[in-house]
């Protein structure tokens, strides 16, 4: 079954396909926006400590469907296993309208200058593929701006001194009052000459664009908004791309293949719709936005005469330099009461250490987590308390109440072997084959990311704590919801993917805009960079349709 | 003990009607409270709950449902780890008979809690374990137990709130909205069954 054409088809509806769909349709493009999952809306929030983003121990919450969509991990040992989508190691994100703006903990970071050119900024790294964005931190800073003020953030961060140069404050002032955590650390962190400051969140402290101000309560991260004070595609810009008449969505459409002419132009996409029946939708352009591991997906599966491999890969780079976030941090027991049940719990962060460790490759933002609910908390005993029995109930009657956590992000090497790539055996439920994801992290990158759980047990005992203990790095690939790197950005077409305007090199009318274009992650998660870069990409991408250049 | 599927004085009232609906075709032993485990199993996974939680001046897993939420587990969204879980069970009560000449439920509280550390740390005679490997049984155990302890009541455990009150987190969690949802009519309450015969 076809459809009949329309000037663009986006796939996905996150952070980067729902900026996209807004842009083109109110640039007056006809737009069908693609999105896998189904329309969660705020009034259907049933906040679930076992089935969310964060804790999926009986299921995720958001997409997508959990049997329909294996996956096959590769483990460091090299063993093979069947994951779905409550498991790690299935780099799971979310797959609803929103994709992972509905449920995430919504931290509004800017990346700094020198994230974007970290291989000018440390030389080559051996076994890692480090390479500078084609673009600078000059060039998005406008559209960091974009995403600021369209998506609504607020915080104050002007008290960091390590921030690229911007031009306007940050549309809304942090949240008041201020959790027990912030008055601790902040001071702690002055103490030893860092500089603190309010972390910026994607989250309303006062009405914004017509929708209420966050009521603090502990169950944010990993779950979905059920006043709507969390501001993500689903509530801003898809909105206003069907406000203009101009955009259709179509949700749980599962996209199989870009559509191609014997001249290597795109002429469509082709999809399982809600009933699994196979429809065309004809385009003049194709935008895919499934985040780093299902848009790396895409162009694999969208094989043809001119491209064998798949779009974009003559070079076998699709897949290649997944990237998410090597996590580490400490975990801080304090003899007073800490605990004020004022959410979401994150407020304070430093970037002191984002760069400019001497012998080390980047670094990462430190910040206290959010509100831990107590499923959470079981596992965080220091080494040595006993994981069960009476010692474990004393353990979380004594302390979860009196503990705080900080970590961050460290930067991730993008490495040749960190990858997906699609399986040669399994098949999802639509009969498509799946991905297989492998790779391990890059030593330079545990070796920064255990010296961040230091820092951050260091100004946590500055603080007071008593007892504390550090997380240390994992050593398999990363990805989860800060999956990025896949379709990399670059001027080269023979080690990239798509060039500085997002279009794939070898095809003239398809474009990756999500964060599988991201040379590298920066040490912050990386949704404003996702934002703006779609603001940017977008903008070119109809000044080129303007121009003429776009269509067949 | 109550009906294990009781969802409390709001929920029942909502999902009285597909209660009564649900009970005539309601599958399953129509003798057992339970949903996938026989009364045996129950009684076993309660003692070893309690070792993972025991009860002190706060309710123990047991007391704070956590069999129920197991059991309803088994019987819905983890359907296919029942027979793991009855291999475990089994496997305890293997390994309690030969060692003491006794029950698992019968072993006094310290040698209940030895056995559990010696699965915990991967000890188990093959006779009694055959393939299942008696760690991966015990992450099982203590996962479950945890979940059912500190999760959300909507599941059958952390009864009341039990767990989060002991923690000292204010009531109610989230505001200004009906957080739980009735149980689907699968697990729809069904009337007291009369006691089963004690084993022993």
């Amino acid at each position: 079954m076809a459809l009949p054409r329309v000037n663009a088809v986006v796939v996905g509806s996150g952070a980067g396909g729902g900026v996209v769909a807004c842009q083109l349709a109110e640039a007056g493009l006809s737009v069908v926006l693609l999105e896998k999952g189904r329309w969660q809306s705020p009034f259907e929030e049933r906040k679930d400590d076992l089935i969310n983003q964060r804790n999926s121990s009986l299921g995720v919450a958001y997409g997508p469907d959990e049997d329909k969509n294996p996956r096959v991990a590769v483990d460091l040992q090299g063993r093979e296993r069947v994951v779905y989508p409550r498991d790690g190691a299935y780099q799971p994100n979310a797959s609803c309208v929103g994709g992972g703006t509905v449920s995430y903990g919504a931290q509004a970071w800017r990346f700094m200058p020198q994230d974007f050119r970290m291989r000018s900024t440390y030389g080559a790294i051996e076994g890692s593929t480090l390479e500078d964005w084609p673009i600078s931190y000059e060039e998005l800073e406008p559209y960091y701006e974009r995403a600021e003020y369209e998506i609504g953030v607020s915080g104050d961060v002007e008290p960091n001194p390590f921030k690229g140069p911007r031009r306007k404050p940050l549309p809304m002032p942090p949240m008041t009052p201020k959790p027990r955590e912030y008055g601790l650390l902040h001071a702690a962190a002055l103490r030893l000459g860092l500089h603190p400051f309010d972390t910026p969140l994607l989250i309303n402290s006062v009405p914004y664009h017509g929708r209420s101000a966050c009521m603090r309560i502990r169950w944010c991260v990993g779950f979905g908004c059920e006043t709507n004070a969390k501001n993500g595609t689903q509530n801003t810009v898809i909105p206003r791309a069907l406000a203009t008449g101009n955009a259709w969505l179509r949700t749980e459409c599962k996209v199989k293949e870009v559509l191609l002419d014997d001249r290597g132009r795109a002429t469509g996409v082709a999809y399982f719709d809600e009933n699994d029946r196979l429809v065309e939708q004809p385009a003049d352009l194709v935008v895919v936005s499934g985040g780093a591991t299902e848009s790396a997906r895409l162009l694999l599966l969208s094989k043809s005469r001119l491209h064998p491999s798949g779009l974009g890969n003559r070079h076998d780079w699709v897949g290649r330099n997944l990237t998410g976030h090597t996590y580490t941090g400490a975990v801080g027991f304090f003899e007073q009461q800490i605990y004020d049940d004022i959410g979401p719990g994150v407020c304070v962060s430093v970037c002191d250490y984002n760069h400019g460790t001497p012998g080390m490759v980047g670094g990462g933002m430190l910040a206290n987590d959010f509100i831990r609910l107590p499923i959470q908390f079981v596992n965080q005993q220091p080494p040595g308390t006993p994981a069960w029995g009476k010692a474990h109930k004393d353990f979380m009657r004594k302390y979860y109440t009196r503990n705080i956590l900080v970590f961050g992000p460290t930067q991730d090497l993008p490495t040749w072997d960190g990858r997906v790539q699609l399986d040669p055996k399994l098949k999802d439920h639509w009969g498509v084959p799946v991905l297989r994801i492998s790779g391990n992290n890059h030593l330079r990158t545990v070796e920064i990311a255990d010296k961040q759980a230091e820092r951050a047990e260091a100004w946590l005992k500055e603080a007071g704590a008593v007892v504390s203990y550090q997380r240390k790095a994992g050593r398999g690939v990363t990805g989860h919801q800060h999956q990025s790197g896949t379709c990399r950005m670059g001027s080269d077409p023979k080690t990239s993917v798509v060039d500085a305007t997002c279009r794939v090199h070898d095809v003239p009318n398809v474009f990756v805009i999500d964060a599988s274009v991201h040379v590298t992650n920066g040490g912050f998660n990386p949704v404003l960079t996702i934002y703006a870069n779609a603001f940017r990409a977008s903008g070119l991408l109809v000044k080129a349709w303007k121009g003429g250049g776009l269509r067949g | 003990m109550g009906d294990p599927y009781a969802v409390g004085r709001r929920g029942f009232l909502k999902t009285g009607a597909v209660a009564a609906a649900a009970t005539a075709v309601a599958c399953g032993k129509p003798d057992s409270r339970w949903r996938a485990l026989s009364e045996g199993e129950a009684q076993t996974l309660a003692a070893a709950c309690d070792q993972i939680i025991p009860a002190d001046q706060d309710p123990g897993a047991s007391q704070a449902g956590v069999v129920v939420f197991i059991d309803r587990q088994l019987a819905t969204r983890q359907k296919k780890t029942l027979p793991t879980w009855q291999a475990g069970i089994a496997a305890l009560e293997a390994t309690a008979r030969r060692r003491q000449g006794k029950t698992f439920v019968e072993l006094s509280a310290d040698q209940q809690t030895a056995l559990l550390q010696q699965i915990e740390r991967g000890e188990g005679d093959k006779a009694d374990w055959g393939e299942l490997a008696p760690a991966d049984f015990f992450r099982l155990l203590h996962g479950h137990t945890m979940m059912g302890f500190y999760g959300d009541p909507r599941h059958g455990g952390n009864k009341e709130r039990v767990a989060w009150r002991m923690l000292g987190m204010p009531d109610p969690p989230v505001r200004g909205r009906l957080h739980e949802t009735p149980p689907p009519p699968a697990l729809a309450p069904r009337p007291a069954a009369a006691p089963a015969p004690r084993k022993g």
